[in-house]
This record gives C-alpha cells, sequence and structure tokens, in this order.
C-alpha cells in the first residue's frame, strides 16, 4: 500500500515539475511621442522611434520568472537594465513586485544617434549564475576609470555571446503564446497607463524577445 | 655515432619519403584530436555560427529537393527576419530553372542582402568530361568577386582552370561567393582547407573565409598574405566593437588546418529546417547569427571523414573554419626546427643514458623518456594547439633503442667469450657459469683469506738433463693433465703453472667456507694419483716422478694483477710465499701444511707434527703438520 502511494507520488513528480516550471510574468515596452500619445511596441520587427519620442518598459514577473533586460545601443555600449543588482533576483519579495524602467515619472530619452537600439529580454525559471557573472564583470570594467577599452570590448562580448548561447540552449524554434491581459487595481499618472499596455507571457521554463528601435 | 645516425636517417628518410610519414603523422595527429575531445569535451564555439540542414527526414516531410528554390528563399526571409548576419549556401545553383522558381531565391538574395554562395573550381579536363558550358559572362561574373590581398610571400596556392557557378541572376544578387573545394589528405580524410583559390589574376576566398571577412569588416584589399606562414586580417572588428589583427596560420599552399571543435554531432547547433519554415515570427536565437544551408541528403553525398568522424556532413568544414577564425583558435604545424629540436632532444637523452647506465636502467629511461615525448607532443596540442611531427623522432628513437641495445649485446656476448676463454685457465668448468654472471667483481683486487696450494716435483732438474725433450713434455703434460682435474674436482683456482710447479687456491672467486679441507683433500688425491701414474709409467719404462706439496690459509691479495696487455688473475702475499716455502720443506711424496690449515682440517684428516720452521718475513717459528696420505 505504502509502495503503490509512494510509486503515485513519483508518477506525479514529472507533472508537478512541468507546471512549476511555467514562466509567468506580465512586460509592456511603451513609446511615448512628444504629444503624449501611448504606444505598445515589441511585436516582430523593427520598431521606428522618431525625434523627441521616448521609451518605457514595465516588468512584474508573476510565477517563477527571473527576467535580465539588457540594451545593446546604437553606439555599440551594452547596459544592464533590469535588475538594477543581480542580488534583488533572490529577494523574497522579487515576484510580484511591479518594476519600471525607468523607475518612477522618468522615462528613456533617446539621443541624436542613428542606428538600433536592441532591448534584449530573458526570462527563466532559473537564473543564469554565469551571464550574472560575466555582465558584473563586464560592469565592473566599465565603471573603473583606468580599465583597457579593448578588456571591456572583450567582456561585452562575452557577455552578447552568452546570451547568444543561452538563447540557443532554450531554443525549440515553438510559438509561444502572447496575449494582451488587464491589469487590476487602481490607475495613477502614466505608469498606470504603461501598466495597462502590458502582455502577460507563459512560456515553459525559458523565454527570450529582442525588441529593436531604429532611430 | 649509432644515436646520431639513427635520428639522422630517421630524418634524411622523412625527407625523402614525405607521403608515407605524412601517413603516419595525421594518424597519430588524428588520435591527439580524438584525446582532446575526450579529455576537455568540445572546442570553444562561436554562439553565433548554427546550421539548417536539408536532411533526408525534412526532404521528405516538405517535398523538398535542391531543385525547389522557393522554399530557400522563403527559408532566406525568415532567417533574415531573424536577423541573422549571413547565410553561406553550401548549395550550388547552376542553372536557371522556371522563373516563377527561381525568383523567389533571387528576390530574398536581394532583399535580405545576407546570401553567400558557392564555387566550385575543377580542372578544364572535368569541364570537358561532365560537358559544362564556359560562358564568357560567368568569367567576368566570377572575376567580380575576386580578390587582390597584399602577398608578402609568393606560395604554390591551387589554381583553378575552370569553375562552376550559380546563375546569372542570383550570382549578380548575392552578398558574396567563395570557393568550396575542399583539398583532403592522400587518405581522404579533410584536415586543411585552401583558404584561397587562384583564379585569373587574382583570389577567390574560400565561403567561410569570404563570410567571416564581411562579418568582421575587413577589406580585402587591406589583408596580407604570406604563403608557408599567415593570412592576415587586419583590424577585424567583431560586433562589440573589439577590433583586433587575426592571424591565421597556412601552409605554402594557402591551406589552414582545420581545428574541429567536436563531431557533427556536438559542436553547432542545427536547426530545423521544416520548423523554420513553418515559422511566421521572429526567432531571437538567430540574432546575429551566421547560418550554413546544406544538402546533408543521402542523394547529395556531400560528406567525407574528418579526425573526428568517419561520416561528417562537408558543410562542417565552412562552419569550422569559420569558427577558427572567430574565435581566433587556430592549429600550428610543427615547423621542421622543433621536430628537429625534439628530436635533438631525445637522442642526447639516449645518449646519455646509453653512456651512464646499464642495459635494463637504460631501456626503462629510454622508454620512460619517450613516453615523456609523447606526452609532451599530445599536450601541445590539447592545450596550445600544436600539431606534433613525431614521426621521425620516434622511428631514430626506435632504431637507435635496438641499435643500441643490439650493440650492447654483442659487446658483452664478445666480453662472456673473451671472459670465459680465460677462465678456463684458472677455473673449475662447473663456476665458470656462476663467476661470469658478476665477471667485475674479478677485476678489481681484494684481500681474502684463501688457502694456498703448491707443488713441485722433487729432482726435477736432474731429471731434465736425462730424458729427451719429447719424454719430458709428455710426462709434464700427462701429469698437469690429471693434476688439473683434480683440483677442477675439487672447485679450486689454478693460479699458475711455474715450470714443473704448480700453484692454486681455494676459497676465490667463488666464495668456499671450507677452503682448507677442500686444498687438503686436493692434496692428498694428487699424491694417491701419482702413485697410479707412478705405476703405469714403470710398466712403460718411464721415469718415476714424485712430488712434495705445501699447503697454508690466510690473507692474501687477489685479483687480475699485471700490465694492460698481460694480465693474470692471482694470489699474492706473505702467505703465499709460506705456501711455497712448506712445500719445499715437505717430505717427497708427502703433503705438509701450516698450523693454520691444520687448525681448520685436523678433524677431517689424519695429520701428524712435523717440527718448526721459519720462513723470510716471519721473526718466530711456526708448528707445521704433515697429512697422512692413506
Amino acid at each position: 500500500m505504502r509502495a503503490a502511494v509512494f510509486a503515485s507520488v513519483l508518477a506525479l513528480l514529472p507533472l508537478y515539475a512541468e507546471s512549476n516550471s511555467e514562466v509567468v510574468f506580465n512586460w509592456a515596452f511603451v513609446k511615448q511621442t512628444p504629444s503624449g500619445d501611448l504606444q505598445a511596441l515589441g511585436s516582430s520587427g523593427v520598431s521606428q522611434i522618431g525625434p523627441g519620442d521616448q521609451v518605457k518598459i514595465f516588468l512584474e514577473p508573476v510565477q517563477n520568472a527571473f527576467i535580465y533586460v539588457f540594451l545593446h545601443d546604437a553606439q555599440n555600449e551594452l547596459h544592464l537594465l533590469f535588475p538594477r543588482r543581480f542580488e534583488d533576483l533572490g529577494n523574497r519579495d522579487y515576484t510580484g513586485q511591479k518594476y519600471y524602467l525607468p523607475e518612477g515619472e522618468d522615462w528613456f530619452v533617446l539621443d541624436e544617434t542613428q542606428g538600433v537600439e536592441k532591448f534584449q529580454l530573458l526570462a527563466s525559471a532559473e537564473r543564469f549564475p554565469k551571464l550574472e557573472a560575466l555582465s558584473k564583470t563586464y560592469l565592473d570594467l566599465k565603471e573603473k576609470p583606468k580599465s583597457p577599452q579593448d578588456g571591456i570590448r572583450i567582456a561585452m562580448q562575452k557577455v552578447l555571446e552568452e546570451i547568444t548561447r543561452i538563447r540557443q540552449q532554450h531554443s525549440k524554434l515553438v510559438v509561444l503564446a502572447e496575449k494582451p491581459v488587464s491589469i487590476a487595481g487602481g490607475v495613477r499618472g502614466q505608469n498606470a497607463v504603461v501598466e495597462e499596455l502590458a502582455i502577460e507571457i507563459r512560456a515553459q521554463g525559458f523565454y527570450s524577445k529582442t525588441i529593436r528601435l531604429e532611430h | 655515432m649509432l644515436v646520431a645516425l639513427s635520428f639522422g636517417l630517421a630524418h634524411l628518410l622523412a625527407l625523402l619519403l614525405p607521403a608515407a610519414f605524412d601517413d603516419w603523422t595525421h594518424q597519430i595527429n588524428d588520435g591527439m584530436f580524438a584525446l582532446r575531445y575526450r579529455s576537455k569535451g568540445p572546442e570553444r564555439i562561436y554562439p553565433y555560427i548554427a546550421h539548417v540542414d536539408l536532411s533526408d527526414a525534412a526532404a521528405k516531410a516538405l517535398r523538398f529537393s535542391t531543385r525547389d528554390r522557393e522554399k530557400f528563399g522563403r527559408l532566406l526571409r525568415v532567417l533574415a527576419g531573424s536577423y541573422a548576419r549571413a547565410v553561406a549556401f553550401d548549395i550550388l545553383f547552376p542553372e536557371e530553372s522556371e522563373p516563377r522558381n527561381d525568383q523567389p531565391l533571387v528576390a530574398a538574395t536581394a532583399e535580405s542582402g545576407i546570401a553567400y554562395f558557392p564555387v566550385v573550381f575543377m580542372k578544364e579536363s572535368y569541364r570537358q568530361v561532365f560537358d559544362l558550358p564556359v560562358a564568357e559572362a560567368d568569367r567576368r561574373e566570377l572575376s567580380r568577386w575576386l580578390w587582390h590581398p597584399r602577398v608578402t610571400r609568393a606560395g604554390r596556392p591551387p589554381q583553378a582552370e575552370a569553375a562552376v557557378i550559380n546563375f546569372a541572376n542570383l550570382q549578380r544578387v548575392s552578398r558574396g561567393v567563395g570557393h568550396i573545394n575542399s583539398d583532403p589528405d592522400r587518405d581522404g580524410v579533410h584536415r586543411r582547407f585552401p583558404l584561397l583559390y587562384g583564379y585569373e589574376d587574382g583570389y577567390l576566398p574560400c565561403l567561410a573565409l569570404r563570410v567571416a571577412c564581411d562579418y568582421l569588416e575587413v577589406d580585402p584589399a587591406r589583408i596580407e598574405v604570406a604563403f608557408g606562414s599567415h593570412l592576415l586580417l587586419p583590424r577585424a572588428r567583431f560586433p562589440s566593437g573589439l577590433e583586433r589583427d587575426i592571424r591565421i596560420p597556412i601552409d605554402a599552399r594557402g591551406r589552414m588546418a582545420i581545428n574541429f571543435a567536436g563531431p557533427w554531432a556536438d559542436s553547432f547547433p542545427h536547426y530545423a529546417l521544416e520548423r523554420l519554415l513553418d515559422a511566421e515570427q521572429e526567432y531571437a536565437e538567430l540574432d546575429g547569427s551566421l547560418i550554413v544551408v546544406a544538402d546533408l541528403t543521402i542523394r547529395t553525398n556531400d560528406q567525407g571523414p574528418v579526425p573526428l568522424d568517419r561520416i561528417y556532413p562537408l558543410s562542417g568544414l565552412h562552419s569550422s573554419i569559420l569558427n577558427g577564425i572567430l574565435t581566433a583558435n587556430f592549429l600550428y604545424s610543427a615547423g621542421i626546427l622543433r621536430t628537429l629540436l625534439t628530436s635533438l632532444a631525445l637522442a642526447v637523452l639516449l645518449w646519455a643514458f646509453g653512456c651512464a647506465l646499464r642495459p635494463l636502467g637504460f631501456s626503462l629511461l629510454s622508454i620512460a623518456a619517450y613516453a615523456a615525448f609523447l606526452a609532451l607532443t599530445a599536450g601541445l596540442f590539447i592545450f596550445w594547439n600544436r600539431l606534433g611531427d613525431p614521426v621521425p623522432g620516434s622511428l631514430g628513437f626506435l632504431v637507435a633503442l635496438i641499435g643500441i641495445n643490439v650493440l650492447r649485446f654483442f659487446e658483452s656476448e664478445r666480453s662472456r667469450i673473451t671472459l670465459r676463454l680465460r677462465f678456463e685457465r684458472y677455473f673449475a668448468p662447473q663456476l665458470i657459469s656462476k663467476i661470469l654472471q658478476t665477471p667485475e667483481k674479478l677485476l678489481s683486487a681484494e684481500k681474502k683469506v684463501l688457502t694456498v696450494l703448491f707443488s713441485d716435483i722433487a729432482g726435477f732438474t736432474s731429471w731434465c738433463t736425462t730424458q729427451g725433450p719429447e719424454q719430458v713434455l709428455l710426462t709434464l703434460n700427462e701429469y698437469f693433465e690429471e693434476m688439473t682435474a683434480i683440483l677442477f674436482k675439487n672447485e679450486g683456482t689454478i693460479d699458475k703453472f711455474i715450470g714443473d710447479g704448480l700453484m692454486a687456491f681455494f676459497g676465490d672467486p667463488i666464495e668456499q667456507p671450507d677452503h682448507a679441507q677442500r686444498a687438503v683433500r686436493t692434496a692428498i688425491e694428487m699424491q694417491q694419483k701419482l702413485r697410479e701414474l707412478r705405476g703405469e709409467w714403470e710398466r712403460q719404462g718411464r721415469l718415476q716422478i714424485q712430488i712434495r706439496i705445501g699447503i697454508n690459509t690466510g690473507e692474501v691479495v687477489v685479483g687480475d694483477l699485471g700490465s694492460k696487455r698481460i694480465v693474470e688473475y692471482t694470489a699474492i702475499g706473505s702467505n703465499v710465499n709460506l705456501s711455497q716455502r712448506l712445500e719445499s720443506k715437505a717430505p717427497v711424496g708427502g703433503i705438509l701444511i701450516s698450523d693454520a690449515v691444520y687448525r681448520l682440517a685436523k678433524d677431517s684428516f689424519n695429520t701428524r707434527f712435523a717440527g718448526k720452521i721459519t720462513a723470510k718475513g716471519i721473526t718466530e717459528e711456526f708448528d707445521t703438520y704433515e697429512v697422512l696420505v692413506p
């Protein structure tokens, strides 16, 4: 009897693991025109950005979602936009929080440099320690005033290669579900409007997206 | 001399018969690839490189063949839509088909601007055999893609006589073209690839090099080529903005040794063609990727052996070359200098071991040195990408090792034979084998306590004057023959014959605790034998001789004494002289022994006190005893 119960539990474990590895989060990538109009970006292809346009990103980890957002800008610089510190991913209140990039009422304002801004988003049920370590190395080098340019470039290349490697490792070449969702609760100010434009992502284990802004 | 000769001969053979040596070298290096893969796993892989394969399964599922150019056009659009940086087709589209089939591929190629197509070079004779047309337009088109790099050292790059290119409309809009002519070694294994092919007044790069140069924003006019040394891509710029010179090692024919990252199944990612063609979305994992598209269906049979795989799709050569360039992870061939230096080091070690060590130690240490040489060769490959050429060194080592051992064996045998011949004069035959096990013991003098026996024929001088020389020799020879037999039977060592006298000792070179008893027993048997001989000689009317024997035990110096030319194994010292003195004082037909012998042998033989005598060098008189011969 006990063996049968044990066997049943074992048989159910994969199902539990599968359902438990589902990555769920809400996010929005929003453009604000000089006239104040808001527009959700992030569908496939390149989004055109005009002079004076501003962008903002909203993230809300719902379940098993360790989220990383990098910006590879038109000047060939790499920036870690999220998380602010990798330690934050381990915080108890990380899941369920709403994050705005940039924080508060600020918006990203694109400079005059022409080119493509690539926002790279990775979300996974598991953290990526190697990516975090490489990113830390890169960011440390970038902050030090005496760091050699070649060293910074090599470190940046390693981060980019690691992002590609992670994407390849999780590549299934399958269509992932994306659907608009409404956000419950009070609506106040611009951030609330940004939240309204968010979509919910549900993916098994891993999700990645690149958003290109051409200006 | 032998070592130098062996290594010299091995290198001379390697120079004269390179084909035979190359095969061995390749096989060893193939083994190194396998060893490296087993110990370290795949080499560093540039993560943007990937394959899209038209497999048999995909061809069946999609009803797809390389003739379906529309589907390749669709694939190209999907890849471009996912921001792939380059798509290198390892598939030739040589002739035009229907416009509705060709046009989608041509349009996708033109719009995406990321498609590269191959060119196949061949000999003019092949072109004629296969009845391929030579269009002047094709020739002009190909000339447009030629490179004119700065050649700083001339070499022997392959020269194309004829080419098969893609149909004109496609060729015209492609981003670039590159040759796909591999150059397998004699055993059919693909290890090196010509980066450049000479054509008319320029060079056409291989497909991978062409893609790499565009990816790294390298202007072909700035490329420097030194055949037999390197191909330099100056200021290659990576997507991160990193700029660096990439120096690709090449041989005199412009071939790069391919540093295979791993076997086909464990190196670059492969994306399923059928899934990609179904897709209508953008794939983040294809962003910035360099895709090699190939036809892997059985019908094409575009595969061959490589060091890590017996069956390897040859499109993998392009990705492996690309990977080598983009990771700057190259293989470096062993130069002649390195090969000679390692051989020299091995030869010096062999020579030093040969001079300093005995055969067993020499063989063991030499084999250990060779194992270290092989380990060094493997280490240089596994950790520093240095291909080895260990065959001449190995051959030289083997010949030298066998030669030295054979020579040593013959020298040792010759020495043993010489020693045996020499020892047969002194020692009993049954002792010689034992002595030859450690012949070096005899070559040094040492102090030892031995028993020395002297015998002499009484009245020999006056007897000689009455006999003819033949009679003297006959009698003496017969006498010594019998005495020698008795001595050897008792394992005594004959020191010398002095005229009619005889000196022997017991207890050396083989230790004999009962040396005194043996000496006395020998003396008794000698006297008994002489009695018998006298009986015979009496019947024959020959002279009756009698002998005196003296025996003493004491410390003597024993060993090889003499000059370089004449050496005798002998015993010397006052105790030897005392033996002779005892012999001179012994009664005719009797045996006189010293007090020292008496103490050791009195229980075994009948003796009686024979008075005291003096001897030269001994101040006091000493007791003597006569042994009673039964």
